[in-house]
């Protein structure tokens, strides 16, 4: 077989998304693979019997035809849900209650301190006393611990949980990336005392390692200016607290980012510089003192035998996380087939890779990283072989560690004499090409200028972190030469600075796209293969021309039902959002305008703007917003618009006017200013004109309102708007409490009769008086809260108000996002319970 | 670690690497699992070998339909004119475009292994006639130091330990060097191939070469220019017989 593991490989990730997305069918597989193995073995008697030894071969080519996808499907199958199957009957997330409890255990990671909290991953042995197992993370809010890797500690007064998911279809299953790394059970404290350290780690290898990082990255902090040193240790040690906002604001917003994450890449860099080093080193070696070794090239093998090491150092030092062991992983089996001598295959190399990886850690196949690097150096593999091929040279695979001889290479004099040049360059080139659909499907995201910065901060990148690791180790024996040498580092990052900072005043830099279909994903890359290809075979055309075809056609359609469905069934849709304890309302207009009424949280660093609703929205296809409301200047109504306004494009933003010195606020303001977005206070008796069939009127607050000068976030001056289509009306109340609600009765009496009621302030106890409810006299209400929130919202005499009242209860905490379509006449609601 | 022989030929584990990190040939690329680490049977019928009546002194192929006695050592024209320095020249096969593939995969693609395959090649077909000969020291023409450096090993040299260690005989290395760096032969004409190569080598031990029957090895024999130097200066150290051993000449 040509590349025996690619085969396993495939079968197995089948076998893998077979038990994710099917597992009730894992009994069906099993009867299915026991037949086969029958099958197969009764094919392998008969067939060796009847025809004798010669066709016995052929028999057991037959066999394994059959045995090895069975198989390779069975294993992933398994192994994926291996974890779910086996959880014993005392595991932490079978002993969970509402109770503050105190936990025991031993951190089983190092703890990730971050910029206002520390996450500590626990593994726990006794819960109150009594015994148990399974992981759990505890975050610690604004405050630090002492407590360190592999100690044993007991934290008390913790309220254990099962992660929640915010309910929105195709939204990020938090609970299954948590159980995917083995934790079914979190928690949060807000102070450091809780923890008690109670053993102190009696010290292995690993936590050796991990406590040498203290004292490398205290010698660069030492040594170094603030501004570089903090990026250092960022980016070489993977201390994500140490850089400011502005700073990671300014690598964000250029698109290199993600050099402040130690990821593959800089596993990539360090494996690259040892082997360079460890090449120069053995040639002096053995040019001086064994020349027969040099002769007969084991300098390069003893290259690559050393540079495993300083890989898993580093892979461990900065903490041994999915995707530096990944890359470990992968550099080590490059290494190891050029150890012995057996590199002719890259594709092949990188199978194995990816099925060490797999076999140790299933879930890594729905890991963005894992998916990110493996195309990464996919495409670079094979964009350079693409590249030999058109430039007709020979069939000799490029590795992308062979030395820059090439003769009869008939590139450009200029390329032959950088090569290091030409192969940045173009890899930089491929790895976002190749990357583009993956990042566009998870990010939505595709950049213009980051290829560009990137083709300059990468190599900047790949001196960088090797340099500062090599030269903050030689601190242990020499710290005055090192600090002396520790200034070339520095110096670069101060250059890596400086592009950032130029790059981050052009404007326009990326572009936001709706989120490709999973189907469009699986197929571009056959695609771009098909087109590469395109002469080889008449099926090659044939299969190209048909995926062509297919994705114009699928497209087609999609934009065509898209809008069709808006235009010609006259369809009014209203989305409640799961945004948790916040608020965000989503309508689509009959004639396909859009209109958005607030926008979740912004608290800390969860953003709900751009964690939640624009993913949303660009998973339902929607780039643009024609028109966005905040309610009122509270956080947890307009914080998630802040990244709206910025990330899409919007036509008009609308507020109440009130002037508020609130940051978001004010920002918002400012954004419309600067991406020219049309700006208005809406108050009483104005019409927003949507869609000539649906009125859009708002109710409050009152125009002119002396309220509105006051400074700060007032309740009651909410937006409150009405929206009707036909015999269908819908009423948005914003946060407005009893006083604004008597405002309304007594002024507006007549207009705040509705089908449906967007429960004012979550539900609580302030609003929603018995006479409002009268006056509105909805057939349904709908409350936006968060699952156990701290305000205990929705308040269970409100809820009792309605139901008296005869309206049916929708919430999201517990049905997740509620959608009502209308077409003018009757209405249906749909809630995502999942 | 300097040799993987005895790792990789253990049947089972070679098996296993089989799976793990398959042999692929390095002409066609499709696998296989011959004797060779990396030319395929297939692509090793292709190798033009000479088999054929051949000049006793130089080794070129004649151009001949029909067959001589061997024995009768039958000189070509150019070695009854002129004869060369050297007693008397080997090669395994003609240098074609399969050859040329291999032997530029050999040189310029890092890989060092290659070596490994050629070697057996060699043994398989000149095996007794080397052994006829018998060379007492086997000698190969050098890279110069830069060349060397930029490639990470030495195709010849890798050939001639082979070869001295299947028939026992010493392998020296660093006693004939180039010291004039040079361009490739390969982008030059034959006069200018004369020229390129004039005075690059010496040896350093002459007392090593003294009176010894010396087998030269070098991968291709293409005008001999390269050869001619480097048999006038082994000559000049006082050997007495000199054999030319290349794997592929034209």
């Amino acid at each position: 077989m040509k590349k025996p593991v690619i085969p396993i490989l495939l079968f197995y990730i089948a076998g893998i998304l077979y038990g994710r997305y099917l597992p009730m069918h894992l009994i069906h597989l099993t009867v299915f693979i026991i037949f086969t193995l029958l099958v197969a073995a009764t094919l392998h008697f008969v067939q060796g019997k009847l025809l004798r030894l010669r066709f016995l071969t052929q028999a057991k080519a037959c066999g394994y035809l059959i045995l090895l996808p069975t198989l390779s499907i069975l294993a992933g199958a398994v192994a994926i849900n291996y974890q779910s199957l086996t959880l014993p009957d005392n595991h932490l997330s079978h002993l969970l209650s509402d109770k503050k409890v105190s936990i025991e255990g031993i951190i089983y990671k190092p703890p990730e301190v971050l910029e206002n909290k520390t996450r500590l991953y626990l593994d726990v042995e006794k819960l109150s006393g009594r015994d148990t197992n399974g992981k759990v993370k505890i975050t610690l809010y604004r405050d630090t611990t002492d407590a360190n890797y592999k100690d044993r500690v007991r934290i008390k007064d913790v309220k254990l949980h099962i992660p929640r998911n915010f309910k929105n279809p195709g939204g990020f299953d938090y609970k299954r990336f948590m159980e995917d790394q083995g934790i079914y059970v979190i928690g949060s404290i807000s102070k450091g005392n809780q923890i008690e350290v109670l053993d102190k780690d009696k010290g292995c290898i690993l936590s050796y390692i991990y406590k040498s990082k203290e004292r490398l990255s205290l010698f660069i902090e030492k040594n170094a200016p603030p501004e570089e040193s903090s990026i250092l240790k960022t980016m070489v040690f993977g201390e994500r607290s140490a850089i400011s906002k502005e700073m990671r604001n300014i690598f964000s917003s250029t698109g290199i980012a993600h050099l402040l994450a130690v990821s593959g890449l800089h596993v990539g860099f360090v494996a690259f510089a040892a082997f360079l080093i460890f090449k120069k080193f053995f040639s002096f070696l053995f040019l001086r003192f064994y020349h027969r070794l040099f002769l007969i090239g084991a300098v390069q093998r003893f290259a690559a035998f050393f540079t495993m090491f300083p890989v898993l150092y580093y892979s461990i030092l900065v903490g041994a996380s999915p995707s530096t062991v990944r890359a470990a992983i992968m550099a080590i089996v490059y290494l190891l087939s050029i150890v012995l001598y057996r590199e002719g295959d890259i594709y092949n190399t990188l199978s194995l890779a990816a099925l060490i990886i797999l076999i140790w850690h299933p879930p890594s196949l729905f890991n963005i990283g894992f998916q990110l690097s493996f195309i990464a150096v996919l495409s670079i593999a094979y964009g350079f072989t693409i590249l030999n091929q058109v430039q007709g040279q020979d069939s000799f695979k490029p590795s992308p560690l062979s030395p820059s001889v090439a003769a009869g290479f008939s590139l450009r004099e200029f390329f032959l004499r950088h090569r290091w040049l030409y192969n940045y360059t173009f890899s930089s080139i491929f790895a976002t090409l190749g990357t583009l659909p993956i990042i566009a499907y998870h990010f939505n995201l595709v950049s213009i200028i980051g290829p560009i910065v990137n083709i300059l901060a990468i190599p900047l990148a790949s001196l960088i972190v090797p340099l500062t690791l090599i030269f903050s180790l030689l601190s242990n024996i020499n710290e005055q030469i090192a600090s002396l040498l520790i200034n070339i580092p520095v110096f670069l990052t101060f250059i890596l600075v400086k592009i950032a900072k130029f790059f981050t005043n052009i404007p326009y830099y990326s572009i936001r796209v709706q989120t490709p279909s999973l189907l469009t994903i699986f197929m571009i890359y056959p695609l771009l293969v098909g087109i590469l290809n395109f002469k080889r075979h008449r099926w090659i055309k044939i299969g190209t021309i048909s995926i062509c075809l297919f994705l114009v056609i699928s497209s087609g359609f999609r934009i065509l039902s898209h809008h069709s469905s808006l235009i010609t069934h006259h369809f009014l849709r209203v989305t409640f959002i799961d945004v948790g304890q916040a608020e965000c309302s989503l309508i689509q207009f009959p004639n396909g305008k859009t209109l958005l009424i607030d926008g979740g949280r912004l608290m800390d660093d969860f953003d709900a703007g751009g964690s939640i609703v624009a993913p949303y929205l660009w998973d339902k296809g929607i780039t643009k917003i024609d028109y966005v409301v905040g309610s009122h200047p509270d956080s947890d109504h307009v914080g998630g618009l802040l990244f709206i306004l910025n990330e899409m494009s919007v036509k008009n933003y609308f507020d109440n006017g009130q002037e508020s010195t609130d940051l978001i606020h004010v920002k918002l303001r400012e954004i419309a200013r600067e991406k020219n977005i049309l700006y208005r206070v809406l108050g009483t008796g104005d019409k927003i004109e949507v869609d000539e069939r649906v009125k859009v009127e708002i109710l409050h607050p009152p125009k002119g309102s002396s309220k509105l000068e006051k400074k700060g976030h007032d309740n009651n001056l909410s937006i409150v708007m009405k929206i009707t289509y036909g015999n269908f009306s819908i009423l948005f109340t914003g946060d407005i409490e009893k006083e604004a609600e008597e405002f309304l009765i007594r002024q507006q009496s007549e207009e705040l009769k509705a089908k449906i009621l967007k429960v004012p302030h979550h539900g609580s106890s302030s609003s929603s008086s018995e006479e409002f409810i009268k006056k509105v006299s909805p057939e349904a209400a709908t409350f936006s809260v968060g699952y156990n929130n701290p305000f205990r919202h929705p308040n269970k005499k409100v809820l009792a108000r309605y139901r008296d009242a005869g309206a049916k209860i929708y919430r999201t905490d517990r049905e997740g996002l509620i959608e009502i379509e209308s077409d003018g006449k009757g209405y249906t609601v749909k809630t995502h319970d999942f | 670690m300097e040799s993987s022989e005895p790792f990789i030929r253990s049947g089972q584990l070679k098996r296993f690497l089989d799976i793990i990190f398959p042999r692929r040939c390095i002409l066609c690329d499709s696998p296989h699992d011959g004797d060779t680490e990396t030319i395929c049977p297939n692509c090793m019928d292709k190798i033009p070998l000479i088999r054929g009546p051949a000049c006793a002194r130089c080794g070129i192929p004649f151009k001949i339909t029909y067959s001589i006695e061997e024995s009768l050592n039958y000189l070509c024209g150019e070695c009854r004119n002129s004869p060369p320095l050297f007693d008397r020249a080997l090669s395994v096969c003609q240098y074609d475009e399969t050859v040329r593939d291999i032997i530029s995969a050999y040189k310029y693609h890092n890989k060092p292994y290659i070596g490994k395959d050629l070697v057996s090649i060699i043994l398989k077909f000149l095996d007794e006639k080397i052994t006829e000969l018998s060379p007492k020291l086997i000698i190969h023409v050098p890279l110069h130091i830069k060349r060397l450096k930029e490639r990470g090993y030495d195709q010849a040299y890798i050939l001639s330990e082979g070869i001295g260690r299947y028939l026992d005989i010493p392998v020296s290395y660093g006693n004939l060097v180039r010291t004039r760096y040079t361009a490739p032969q390969v982008s030059l004409s034959g006069g200018e191939r004369m020229e390129n190569v004039k005075g690059a080598f010496t040896v350093t031990d002459p007392s090593e070469l003294k009176d010894r029957s010396i087998l030269l090895i070098d991968d291709v024999f293409t005008t001999g220019a390269t050869i001619r130097e480097c048999v006038k200066v082994i000559k000049k150290a006082g050997a007495r017989k000199i054999y030319v051993l290349t794997f592929a000449r034209v």
